[in-house]
């Protein structure tokens, strides 16, 4: 995919990849941005499916198809979805979330946010960024690289990495689902003794 | 082309076992030979199933003795980590984690504050009628995941570890579940450890994208050897800092803390606020020294300018800042567990002051890591001893406030003499733990050549004197409507003199333990 330098036709393919990139970009940020901005629960909920999907577009362009594509499940497929019943269940009537906070304080928030935003735009613009090409050390931008260049998914490589170098936080991950869902059970369950669940 | 690869791969199975066998010759048996110096994180593994799966062949009433397996599962794996030693020097599950000097000597730190919270959570009282297996489970799953946060050396452990421990701490502060501050302090841990935790890996992601690397040792090198913009590394090093900083409660991600600490049981805000912070600072070392230690983070390009970051100074001014601000809000404090939250943000802030010297110009000086190894021993002992007396008196009188403590000291000699035993190390005066810790944390900056930042700790132990004493004259110079006596077990008093006992010997006896921190090792591969 790496066409640039290529005559004419790397530069199309390189204008071609940006423009799907502010596609993208544009899909996960308008929604967002209509997330802070909405009064209704439901209408966030659905907001940021938006987002989501634009983030699992992103993971796509970038040849993360395994990540897209578990985004896509676990976020979209399972999170997102969970919320809605969440929302729905609990609420017989549409819920408004009034903002608490005064307009001074959404003021300063939106101005820090731009410094904050345009500091980090000056300052990665400027700075010397290691592509998966070029990385110094093997591991998982290694696996990545090779997925690239062969052209295959990264789904293989990804199983073989977590099953070799990454074999101890791989397996780290499982006990901690299960002590957090152990903790989440007890949190969820009604006491018999008469204590507040 | 993606969408042509997930079709192709779809048909075939692409990696084969003779595949694994060619790119990893000798995987599984490398794998296996490190199990050895993993056996402590397995002990406690199986011992959070244990006591979790143990806790359902009893009785709810006596729910409580799972405290006495858990206590064997720690005691096990305390000794499994001795037997280890404290001279590993290896790499473990392909350079995830370190088996080194000074991961053996938290191991021992997180293990043996451990060991004092157990009877202090099986004294509590409010614990009685409740099912203790998920409390213990929760309890062993944090202390392997700070295992893991004090052993790391891949970002993706210091991330996965810090994020073990923290969601069983969120747990564990809620265990009440009718304790609305409980309650409370249980969701404002959520939120602002999610936020740290975002920002934490947002930072990560930017080391990983100027290093190619996740490897902290990589890192170090790639940060070296290719001068990127400094404005970048600092923001990184700054978003991860908010994560570690959160962990150990510094300025300015401390304000969870005092709530937090109010609302959780006694024996879990003790098991915070020294356990959980020993973790913290153990991980922020080994970041930091990657980041600082490799005395590189400055360097003088050929035209004679100076690039990078001023690392020592930005830690320095968040611990004056972060010592300034706990001090100065204990004052006002009426509840002594949030008198203590907030003398632990304190005390973070002393403890920060050796990481702003982590890399020592001077010959012969202490590095700062080692001046905070040894205060974090006295602290683990002063500060679980205070703890363990406002929860005695707590379980006696029902009270946390600071009227309980009027007159005490004619009321329970021990008790008394205990808690200003404690509170005297954690002033920082002779001739306790608290004062040796605190003399070597500002030599190390001294020497450093950070006078300023010694004299901001020297004015904060002025101010600290102040309410910390206010407890010692309630206790002593002041009467009570209450003369009853304080009644004690055997096994009570045992303990608490058990507590004293180590704040002594460090402040008399330390060389031996300063000698013993010298010669560990800190390695980053």
């Amino acid at each position: 995919m790496s066409a640039a330098g290529r005559g004419r036709e790397g530069e199309w393919a390189l204008s071609f990849h940006a423009i799907i990139f502010w596609a993208l970009a544009a899909m996960t940020i308008v929604p967002a941005i209509g997330i802070v901005v909405s009064k209704n629960i439901v209408h966030m909920a659905f907001w940021l499916l938006g987002t989501l999907l634009g983030v699992a577009g992103l993971y796509l362009h970038m040849e993360a198809d395994f990540l897209g594509m578990t985004q896509v499940f676990v976020y979209i497929g399972g999170i997102n979805v969970l919320l809605l019943f969440g929302i729905m269940l609990t609420n017989r009537e549409p819920l408004y979330v009034r903002a608490a906070v005064k307009r001074p304080a959404i003021a300063s928030a939106v101005l820090l946010g731009v410094v904050v935003a345009v500091g980090l735009i000056q300052s990665f613009g400027a700075t010397e960024w290691h592509t998966v090409k070029d990385a110094v050390a093997p591991g998982l931008a290694d696996a990545s690289a090779k997925a690239v260049v062969n052209g295959d998914g990264t789904a293989a490589t990804l199983g073989t990495y977590l099953l070799s170098d990454y074999i101890l936080p791989f397996e780290i991950v499982s006990i901690l689902l299960l002590v957090v869902l152990v903790g989440a059970a007890y949190i969820a369950r009604r006491d018999p003794e008469g204590g507040s669940a | 082309m993606m969408f042509f690869a997930l079709s192709k791969q779809a048909g075939q199975i692409a990696v084969t076992n003779a595949d694994v066998q060619e790119k990893f010759p000798g995987l599984v048996q490398e794998i296996t030979s490190n199990l050895g110096a993993f056996l402590p994180e397995l002990i406690l593994a199986v011992g959070v199933m244990w006591v979790i799966m143990a806790d359902l062949f009893t009785r709810r009433e006596r729910s409580r003795r799972m405290g006495f397996h858990a206590f064997a599962f720690v005691a096990v794996a305390l000794v499994s980590v001795i037997c280890h030693g404290f001279s590993g020097d290896q790499e473990l599950f392909r350079g995830m984690i370190v088996d080194d000097g000074f991961g053996a000597f938290f191991k021992v730190l997180l293990l043996v504050g451990t060991l004092i919270c157990i009877p202090m959570v099986m004294m509590t009282r409010s614990f009685d009628g409740r099912r203790m297996g998920e409390f213990y489970g929760l309890l062993l799953g944090s202390v392997l995941g700070m295992f893991l946060m004090v052993t790391a050396k891949n970002m993706i452990m210091f991330f996965l570890g810090i994020e073990f421990a923290s969601y069983t701490s969120y747990l564990l502060t809620g265990y009440l579940k009718g304790d609305r501050r409980g309650a409370e302090g249980a969701l404002k841990y959520v939120i602002y450890g999610s936020v740290a935790s975002g920002a934490m890996a947002y930072g990560l992601s930017l080391l990983y994208g100027l290093t190619g690397s996740l490897d902290m040792a990589d890192v170090a090198q790639g940060l070296i050897v290719s001068r990127t913009t400094d404005v970048t590394v600092l923001i990184a090093g700054l978003l991860c800092f908010a994560g570690f900083g959160y962990k150990i409660a510094a300025f300015p991600m401390h304000f969870w803390s005092p709530d937090v600490y109010e609302g959780a049981p006694i024996p879990f805000t003790a098991f915070l606020s020294v356990i959980s912070k020993a973790a913290g600072f153990a991980v922020l070392l080994r970041f930091a020294e990657g980041m600082v230690g490799t005395g590189n983070w400055e360097l003088t390009l050929s035209n004679g300018d100076v690039v990078g970051v001023d690392w020592p100074l930005v830690v320095g001014v968040i611990s004056a800042l972060t010592m300034t601000v706990g001090n100065f809000a204990a004052l006002f404090q009426r509840n002594l567990k949030r008198l203590l939250a907030y003398s632990s943000i304190a005390h973070a802030g002393y403890l920060l002051m050796g990481i702003a010297a982590l890399a020592p110009g001077a010959e012969n000086a202490i590095p700062g890591w080692q001046a905070i190894l040894f205060y974090l021993v006295a602290y683990l002992f002063m500060n679980l001893g205070a703890f363990l007396v406002v929860s005695i008196i707590a379980e006696k009188t029902g009270r946390e406030t600071l009227d309980a403590y009027r007159g005490l000291g004619s009321r329970s000699a021990l008790l008394s003499v205990a808690l200003g035993i404690f509170l005297i190390s954690l002033i920082g005066l002779p001739p306790t733990g608290g004062f040796t810790g605190k003399v070597q944390l500002i030599k190390a900056v001294v020497d450093d050549g950070q006078i300023w930042l010694a004299l901001v700790a020297v004015v904060n132990t002025v101010v600290s004197v102040y309410y910390y004493a206010r407890i010692i004259r309630l206790m002593f110079l002041e009467e009570s409507d209450d003369t009853s006596k304080v009644p004690l077990s055997a096994p009570v008093s045992a303990f608490v003199v058990l507590m004293i006992v180590p704040v002594l010997w460090l402040g008399v006896f330390f060389g031996s333990t300063v000698d013993f921190i010298r010669d560990l090792t800190l390695t980053l591969g």
